[in-house]
């Protein structure tokens, strides 16, 4: 919204030393954000003056020059202006810019600063206007460019500074107001209320305008029907004839409206839109010929318009309208949209000389949800959908009333003015006590002090013994309704930055954090180390990418209004999302590995929001699917152990929807002792090839995913101590040549149960290639052998470890 | 002691203290030197001894000659193998591999949860999907609240008051209801509008709320806290301040803006040239949600506020993309 200065010193007068831009602060820290501040420098005014031509001499060089002997005042002596104005006369009044002035050259370019000038031999004391050289070309139109502004119907004194004649600065200051820091102050759209506001942030006395009586008649003319008093609380219209539409409005009127952003139109549509500007009650006129019935009377009906309907718009767009839409009607069709915008036949236009003047307040829901419905935007649904206080119509048609009857010369009210009637609830005065005001600020605030600033607001003030009862205007009874409301209206008006700021002192209690966050950062710190990158996927996910990796899309929750079709769905998992995103990163970089930590979303009959745990996914690849595969498995399950969780890889009944049968472990704990049950937690596995393909991925790849809600639930394992042996220990390496279908866990705990001396096993190296045979692979141990009582000897732990050897190889041809 | 004694002792300690072969030949030199060498002049002085010396005196010199060589020679293996390594300190170990990097979210978010932890702030989650009555109408949301309309929220099909949490703030009331007041905690997470995206507007981002719900919780500690948290991410001379801003969930409510960092709050394009960083949105909590949580307005009273953590990130990094956090392009990961 832009807020004119000049308009706004109708109702306030500046402190003096006050600049513009500490002006917008001022606002800015009270009340709305003001985006910018602009200086019309479109004219000024200074040191321009009206002069009175006393006689024309030829210019002795030029034929169309003349040298025209002009009185500027009694005080100073007559100058002599060369000029070439095709209408100059003796007798004349016209606008003199005096050296120093600044005007616009030809009424083109940027204002230029008017020099002593020597023109043709001749020297020139100043410059005799034509109306676009001091921004009047809207007043008064030149019939050639080469016309001087005549004054003379003004009758001013020569001397008499320019804008003293036309009493206006020419100057004005425009304040951008951030629409969004108006949402809750629908009060706030017009420059009177705003010059309220700033009366009261300023400190500077406001003055209302009171308008002059509305002319008493007792004509009907005029009937308004409102058929729900919840869709529109009032609406009130009256009848004015002999309103000359054709005609233009005054150049004040104009400028005011063009410096806000508003086309000047024609005097009627001007003066509705004057008035929403100054009052901020939207106000719409219709034709009287184009609305009235058969009886010469018109009819306004405020009603729901039935599906079908259809009405052209000022704009000229034709709708079509539905039950959601209040739209005014008469006794057979629909002339407006309510609160919107009105319709092209009903509209005022050059032929019209008589109106209906509307003046209403609708149901801001209605308004927004309509104008939402028909695509359109206007200052007057901008207006309406903050819901207005429904003791501004009458006021506003007030205004608009007095102005046409004082600018349409002849015009004339014909009707009585016809009101719906509203019932003004009476508005409760709100406590407010000391102490509240105390303990909400946290400390002392005089009630005095809080007094005088609700009063600037208009606020009505009883003081009682340690509190103020107060009772809020009319139009702030939509956004004051408690004291605590008060307490900010005390607090801004105030001025935050003077209340002193403290820490709280708080109880020392045991953290509420929730257990997963720990997890979730070791995760994060552990996957980071290994060379993980964390990536952040959208939580939705497409129908294509999920089909590719066999999700059931019927069970994933949707979206009623994704934000692109594409991305309708809630992701039932991280990894779908996550091999786009890698297939998409890993053409341009080798070794990928990426995670990402955030919720899945599955339904849950329980709950109604669903299940929402938080997961821990990522993916990597390789051109070996068996060392991909071994190298996050590992990962994974030190990461787990790194957190305290004994989980081990097992083989079960679930299959991940990305994986294979028989490509993917399950991340299991069997001990019921730490809570784990046989649940898992998660799962690693290698992407069935047909779905990285469908990626676009010609490298293994292998995807986890850990469910950390669910493992933050289960208790941690602690750490059973055993005092080490005294005795030293005995090493001896162990390798065996077996078919591709021996697991190494076999081969592992066979070893590590076959004797009650072995301490430990652990893996060296598992080799495959051609030198052992085709589906063949050499495993290498190292076994530890100890004993707690004594010091083994080398012959003793030799004889041991063939055995064992010797065993081992035999079970695995009977018992692979 | 002769000369014999202290030339032998002389030259033994100097070889013991020596630590580079370029120091040892100098010392070699300065025994053994054709012309000058101290102890080639006592070989030299042999020949000259009278007969009855000669096989003693020169035995002892002969004795101590070995002993030097013998040293000499020690050292020389000693220095000439710790010489043979060649180090190249810049080179990196390919066993360990490369390291991944933290969303940039990540490292904002810890940041400040490591900060409220440490004032006594519990961390929670929340649901993502939430309902109406959490998300809206528990916070004193209007009916008629334009957020509350599709074309600002994404809505689940099917499921009638379910959407996407639209703020961290539909924790307050969850948390409220179950761990009561006192409580002073913060919830960072994930929030979804209904925005066509560019490159200030993203449907998805993250934020930080915050609450403290206690007997006297007054605007004055809104402030304190305010102003520690800005110290905190920008520094002791950072200052707030604050502006009215209507938030349906607090009364009073404000938006809390830091001097410009970048500028020292003179003016320039990160702050669009006013001196100030929009960073809270705050205010105390509004009775009516303390009523939704069940506790009484008249006995306790709380402050919350809220930090865009997508856009903290945006201004400590200097990014001016939004769209980046969600791309996941390694190019823009790999920086953090």
């Amino acid at each position: 919204m832009l807020l004119s200065k000049e308009w706004l010193k109708e109702f306030i007068t500046f402190p003096k030393d006050l600049s513009d831009q500490e002006i917008a602060k001022r606002l800015s820290l009270a009340t709305v954000e003001v985006e910018g501040i602009k200086s019309e420098t479109k004219v000024e005014w200074d040191r321009i003056v009206i002069g009175r031509i006393k006689a024309i001499e030829q210019h002795p060089n030029a034929d169309r020059l003349k040298i025209a002997v002009t009185d500027i005042g009694k005080d100073f002596q007559p100058l002599r202006i060369v000029c070439g104005g095709t209408n100059v006369a003796v007798g004349m009044s016209v606008a003199v810019a005096l050296v120093g002035s600044r005007v616009r050259w030809h009424g083109e370019g940027e204002l230029v600063s008017l020099e002593p000038t020597t023109i043709r031999g001749v020297k020139s004391d100043g410059m005799i206007c034509a109306s676009r050289e001091i921004g009047l070309e809207d007043r008064f139109k030149a019939s050639s460019d080469s016309e001087i502004l005549d004054l003379s119907e003004f009758a001013c004194d020569p001397g008499t500074p320019l804008s003293k004649a036309f009493s206006t600065s020419g100057s004005d200051t425009i304040y951008e107001i951030d629409n969004k820091s108006l949402s809750h102050r629908g009060d706030l759209w017009g420059h009177r209320d705003m010059a309220r506001e700033l009366g009261a942030v300023l400190s500077t006395p406001f003055k209302d305008h009171k308008s002059a009586r509305i002319p008493l008649c007792s004509k009907k003319r005029v009937r308004v029907i409102v058929e729900d008093k919840i869709d529109c609380p009032r609406y009130m219209g009256i009848v004015v004839s002999n309103v000359s539409c054709i005609s233009q409005s005054p150049e004040w009127i104009r400028r005011r409206l063009r410096s806000c952003g508003v086309r000047p139109i024609n005097i009627i549509v001007d003066i509705t839109n004057y008035v929403m500007l100054e009052y901020g009650q939207p106000m719409h006129a219709f034709d009287f010929d184009a609305i009235k019935n058969k009886q010469g009377n018109a009819e306004l009906r405020v009603r729901r318009a039935r599906n079908g309907e259809s009405l052209k718009l000022l704009d000229g767009s034709e709708r079509t309208l539905s039950k959601d839409i209040l739209i005014i009607a008469n006794h057979e069709k629909p002339l407006a949209i309510a609160g919107v915008m009105g319709g092209f036949e009903s509209g005022v236009n050059a032929q019209t000389n008589t109106i209906v003047f509307e003046s209403a307040t609708f149901n801001g829901l209605l308004v927004r949800r309509g104008a939402a419905v028909l695509r359109l935007a206007s200052e007057s649904q901008r207006r309406f959908e903050k819901n207005l206080d429904a003791c501004l119509p009458p006021e506003a048609l007030a205004r608009a009333i007095e102005l046409v009857l004082s600018l349409c010369r002849g015009s004339q009210v014909i009707s009585v003015v016809c009101d719906s009637g509203y019932a003004q609830l009476k508005t409760k005065p709100i406590a407010l006590t000391e102490e509240l005001l105390a303990s909400k600020i946290g400390a002392a605030f005089s009630l005095t002090k809080a007094a005088v600033h609700l009063k600037r607001l208009g606020c009505a003030i009883k003081k009682e013994r340690h509190k103020l009862m107060i009772t809020v205007p009319s139009f702030r009874s939509h956004d004051i309704k408690i004291p605590e409301d008060l307490i900010e209206e005390v607090l801004r008006l105030y001025g935050f930055e003077r209340i002193q700021s403290r820490l709280p002192s708080i109880p020392v209690a045991a953290s509420m954090t929730d257990s997963w966050s720990g997890s979730l950062r070791a995760f994060k710190r552990g996957l980071v180390a290994r060379g993980f990158h964390e990536v952040m996927n959208y939580a939705f996910c497409s129908e294509r990418i999920l089909r590719s990796c066999a999700y059931d899309v019927d069970k994933c929750f949707r979206l009623s209004n994704p934000f692109s079709d594409e991305r309708p769905f809630l992701a039932p998992s991280l990894v779908p999302n996550l091999l786009e995103t890698f297939a998409l990163q890993a053409k341009r970089r080798k070794n990928l590995m990426l995670f990402e930590i955030n919720k899945i979303f599955l339904s849950h009959e329980k709950s109604e929001v669903g299940y929402q745990p938080l997961y821990c996914a990522g993916v990597v690849s390789g051109s070996d699917s068996q060392r991909v595969f071994s190298r996050l498995t590992s990962i994974i399950t030190a990461l787990l152990k790194d957190e305290g969780y004994p989980f081990v890889c097992e083989r079960s009944d679930f299959v991940p929807e990305w994986s294979d049968e028989n490509t993917y472990v399950y991340l299991g704990c069997a001990d019921l002792a730490l809570g784990c049950g046989v649940r898992g937690i998660g799962s690693v596995g290698l992407v069935a090839p047909r779905i990285s393909s469908a990626f676009g991925l010609s490298d293994s790849c292998a995807a986890f995913e850990i469910n950390i809600t669910a493992l933050s639930e289960m208790k941690k394992s602690s750490v059973h101590y055993r005092v080490p042996s005294s005795y030293p220990a005995v090493y001896r390496d162990a390798t065996f040549v077996v078919n591709n279908d021996v697991f190494y866990n076999t081969l592992y705990s066979r070893l590590k149960l076959a004797h009650a001396l072995v301490a430990s096993v652990e893996g060296i190296s598992v080799y495959r290639g051609d030198t052992i045979g085709k589906g063949k692979k050499n495993i290498s141990f190292r076994i530890t052998y100890q004993s707690r009582e004594r010091t083994l000897t080398s012959e003793e732990v030799d004889a041991i470890h063939r055995g064992i050897v010797q065993s081992v190889t035999q079970s695995l041809t009977t018992h692979p | 002691m002769n000369r014999l004694e202290s030339t032998l002792k002389k030259g033994l300690q100097a070889i013991a203290a020596v630590k580079n072969i370029k120091k040892l030949d100098d010392i070699e030199q300065m025994l053994f030197g054709r012309k000058s060498g101290e102890f080639t002049a006592l070989l030299k002085s042999i020949k000259s001894l009278p007969d009855a010396e000669k096989r003693t005196r020169g035995a002892e010199i002969q004795a101590a000659n070995i002993t030097l060589s013998k040293a000499f020679e020690e050292k020389k293996k000693e220095l000439g193998a710790a010489h043979a390594i060649t180090l190249d300190w810049s080179e990196p170990s390919f066993d360990v591999g490369p390291r991944g990097t933290l969303h940039p979210i990540t490292h904002v978010q810890w940041k400040l949860e490591d900060f409220f932890v440490r004032m006594g702030f519990s961390v929670f989650d929340g649901p993502e999907l939430e309902t109406d009555y959490y998300n809206f109408e528990s916070l004193n949301f209007p009916v008629d609240h334009p957020a509350r309309e599709s074309q600002d929220s994404f809505y689940i099909a099917g499921l009638p008051g379910r959407l996407m949490r639209t703020h961290t703030s539909s924790m307050q009331v969850r948390a409220l209801r179950k761990y009561g007041s006192p409580l002073n905690a913060i919830v960072p997470g994930r929030c979804f509008r209904n925005e066509a995206t560019d490159a200030r507007h993203e449907h998805t981002f993250h934020q930080l709320e915050g609450f403290m719900v206690g007997a006297d919780i007054s605007f004055a500690h809104l402030k304190g806290l305010l102003e520690a948290t800005a110290h905190e991410l920008y520094g002791p001379k950072t200052s707030v301040r604050l502006r009215p801003k209507y938030y349906p969930f607090v009364e009073p409510g404000v938006n809390g803006e830091v001097s410009c960092s970048f500028c020292d709050a003179n003016g320039c394009a990160l702050c669009k040239q006013t001196g100030y960083l929009e960073i809270f949105g705050a205010g105390l909590i509004h009775p009516n949600v303390l009523k939704a949580a069940g506790l009484d307005p008249e006995k306790v009273s709380g402050l919350a506020f809220g930090l865009g953590l997508t856009r903290l990130a945006m201004l400590l990094y200097s990014i001016n993309d939004i769209r980046l956090f969600h791309q996941s392009d390694m190019d823009f990961l790999e920086q953090f």
